[in-house]
């Protein structure tokens, strides 16, 4: 696409990305969807083993992470280091190779997930000829990035770029050390690590796959996303800057607290605790930052639907980031681990933040790459509002799911367990139909994105009133 | 304030709040009778059916720690809210909103009213069945929030929904907040005896 200056741009890889966001984003909420329903009616697995739940939902949080998430923060990055660096994309063919890779990698590892061939380590499930092929996309993918960053023609580094490039070396470093195997077949592997050194090694992994992709990139994300549209420059660039800092300083050292009471030593535990309590500067800072600089640009909600859903996302982003650090302490995490109020607090981050934002920034993609308005601003808003309710209602059933729980499993009589896995289960039954329901609405809002961003892109498509007025109005 | 104004009729209820606001001596009192429904509900509903957690026989829980635990709440309650009400005078200025103590606690109060009438279910001290009645009850309250707040804070739409949001976003660290704290607690030993193994969180 061509913008007014000297620069031509090349979107020719950021396009597609924007698309298989999207379908990832269905994927991964439908699995989401008919794991939850699983949950309350377990015959929906009807017997197969590839729709049993183990199965399923390895499938679900891939699509979810690398799927949408990776795909939408390959959009932004790709679309947004060539207008910040003012430069045409480096190696726009390797930029297609890219997009291609990453959406085979997927596939592939969705297939070997679904099929049972499966590493066993929580958001590294793939086998490793996946797992190489991940690290070949990912150094083609640095190489575009980095490559376009050196041929700037701005002099400061912009800080968006800043957390993308932590995104992207951080996560090629986890992704290669918590890989290394032994093969001992196609899909069979060996860590390279024994015991509870593997545990620190994967959770070293785990909670930074959280920090730099989930965290790091979807700030990236906003750092671009949010002055862009509110027409704005970021409230204080200076918080900007320390909070990068202290956050990529903070958050490797905080993945012990997933092993909290396990096979670790004390003081890796109390380490990632303390960690993790820090890293609530940071967070808010960026929090502030967000909330500040949307709140100067308030006339701006009415024409740009994105910022609805960057606003609400900063809200969740900061419920996220005090309800993490406050459950790696021990005494709390005692109650809270293996429970459903961690899946809930993953899931006000995962929809609450980085869907949120990543749905504000391909509300803004969408049409400035089909260079024509959005399709329907107010199906923008229905889908805002069924978003909004769907976390909500997931959350709660998740955190009065979880105590229940976390209680109920502490509980003892004469040293023994004072209730069986039965009750439990009976006990939280009504929060999963809730969490179902709230589920459902999330997915609804999701899908009418979709319909909304096709009928954006789709140049035969009939334009909505809507779009005419605003077209004419332009 | 009318209380089924606010509930039946929140346009004309909203609207009144920022025209005519009560006084803070009045609009504090109201505030402070409503937030004794829950508190109330509690040690009726815990002093004579215990607290069921969902499973086995309920927990008993003696008149004196209902009371004491019921108190409690009305305090949290209390200082929730006024510090709800620091917080939305405190953030007025950023989203042009105006109104003075009164009316910024009456608005606090009838936004929140679904909620406190929504305490009526710890009459029944069911985790279950109170987050039943409690998530609509917080709904309408969010409802209450993001489409009172224009009218009686007296601020543009857009500038009132960024509000409302940034309302949303604290008042869920706060309840997330009493939450853990309410964990902390426990894991410490205090609260009903459950047989809960406290020592666990202790000794690692």
């Amino acid at each position: 696409m061509s913008v007014p200056g000297a620069v031509q741009y090349d979107d020719r890889a950021v396009a597609p990305f924007v698309f298989c966001a999207v379908m990832w984003a269905l994927a991964a909420m439908g699995a989401g969807v008919w794991l939850a329903a699983e949950m309350v009616f377990p015959a929906l697995n009807f017997n197969q083993p590839w729709l049993s739940f183990g199965r399923l939902r390895t499938v679900h949080t891939n699509a979810a992470v690398f799927g949408f998430g990776g795909s939408a923060l390959m959009a932004a990055s790709l679309y947004s280091v060539q207008r910040t660096c003012r430069a045409r994309l480096f190696m726009p063919s390797l930029a297609l190779f890219v997009f291609a890779g990453w959406q085979l990698v997927l596939v592939f590892g969705a297939l070997a997930l679904f099929s049972g061939v499966n590493q066993g380590k929580e958001y590294a499930e793939l086998p490793w000829p996946v797992d190489i092929a991940v690290a070949v996309v990912w150094l083609s993918y640095a190489a575009v990035f980095f490559g376009t960053l050196a041929r700037r023609n701005i002099s400061a580094i912009y800080v968006s770029n800043w957390f993308f490039a932590a995104f992207i070396i951080v996560v090629a470093m986890l992704h290669v050390v918590n890989s290394l195997a032994v093969p001992l077949g196609w899909g069979t592997s060996m860590p390279a690590y024994a015991g509870a050194q593997d545990a620190i090694v994967q959770w070293w992994y785990g909670h930074n796959a959280v920090g730099f992709f989930l965290t790091g990139g979807f700030l990236g994300m906003m750092y671009y996303f949010l002055p862009k549209i509110t027409g704005r420059p970021i409230w204080s660039y200076r918080i900007s800057i320390l909070a990068f800092w202290s956050f990529t300083f903070t958050y490797i050292w905080a993945g012990p607290h997933h092993l909290h009471y396990n096979a670790v030593p004390d003081w890796v535990q109390s380490l990632g605790m303390v960690m993790s309590l820090i890293l609530l500067a940071p967070s808010w800072g960026t929090m502030v930052n967000g909330v500040m600089t949307i709140s100067g640009a308030w006339r701006k909600l009415k024409t740009e639907p994105a910022l609805k859903f960057i606003a609400l996302s900063l809200a969740f982003y900061g419920l996220a980031t005090f309800e993490g650090p406050m459950m790696a302490v021990r005494s709390v995490n005692a109650v809270s681990h293996f429970t459903e109020w961690t899946i809930g607090h993953v899931h006000s981050g995962a929809l609450g933040w980085n869907a949120f934002v990543a749905f504000g920034a391909l509300y803004y993609l969408a049409p400035a790459l089909a260079g024509r308005p959005l399709y329907s601003a107010r199906l923008a808003d229905v889908h805002f509002y069924l978003g909004a309710a769907g976390v909500v209602v997931y959350m709660l059933a998740m955190w009065g799911a979880g105590i229940t729980q976390g209680l109920l499993w502490l509980s003892l009589e004469n040293g023994e367990t004072r209730f069986g896995f039965m009750e439990i289960l009976e006990a939280v039954a009504p929060y999963y139909l809730m969490r179902l329901f709230g589920g459902i609405l999330f997915f609804t809002g999701a899908a009418l994105m979709a319909w909304n961003l096709w009928r954006t892109f789709s140049p035969a498509a009939e334009k909505s009133e809507e779009s005419v007025r605003a077209e004419a109005a332009a | 304030m009318n209380i089924f104004a606010v509930l039946f009729s929140p346009a004309r209820a909203m609207a009144e709040i920022g025209d005519k606001p009560p006084g803070a001596a009045r609009a504090f009192m109201f505030a402070a009778a409503l937030g004794l429904i829950p508190p109330v509900c509690a040690f009726i509903g815990a002093s004579n059916f215990g607290w069921r957690l969902g499973v086995g026989e309920p927990v008993p829980v003696s008149p004196s720690l209902a009371l004491f635990v019921s108190a409690g709440y009305y305090l949290f309650l209390l200082g929730g809210f006024v510090f709800a009400v620091f917080l939305t005078r405190w953030m007025a200025p950023t989203y042009g909103a105006r109104g003075g103590w009164g009316t910024h606690a009456a608005f606090l109060t009838a936004a929140g009213s679904p909620l406190m009438l929504g305490g009526l279910a710890h009459l029944y001290p069911h985790l279950g069945a109170n987050l039943m009645l409690l998530c609509p009850a917080m709904i309408w309250s969010a409802f209450l929030l993001y489409f009172g707040l224009p009218p009686a804070l007296r601020t543009d739409a857009d500038r009132g929904m960024l509000m409302a949001t940034s309302l949303l976003g604290v008042f869920f660290v706060a309840a997330n907040a009493l939450m853990i704290l309410a964990m902390f607690l426990w894991t410490l030993g205090a609260g009903p005896d459950i047989g809960f193994n406290w020592r666990y969180s202790i000794s690692g």
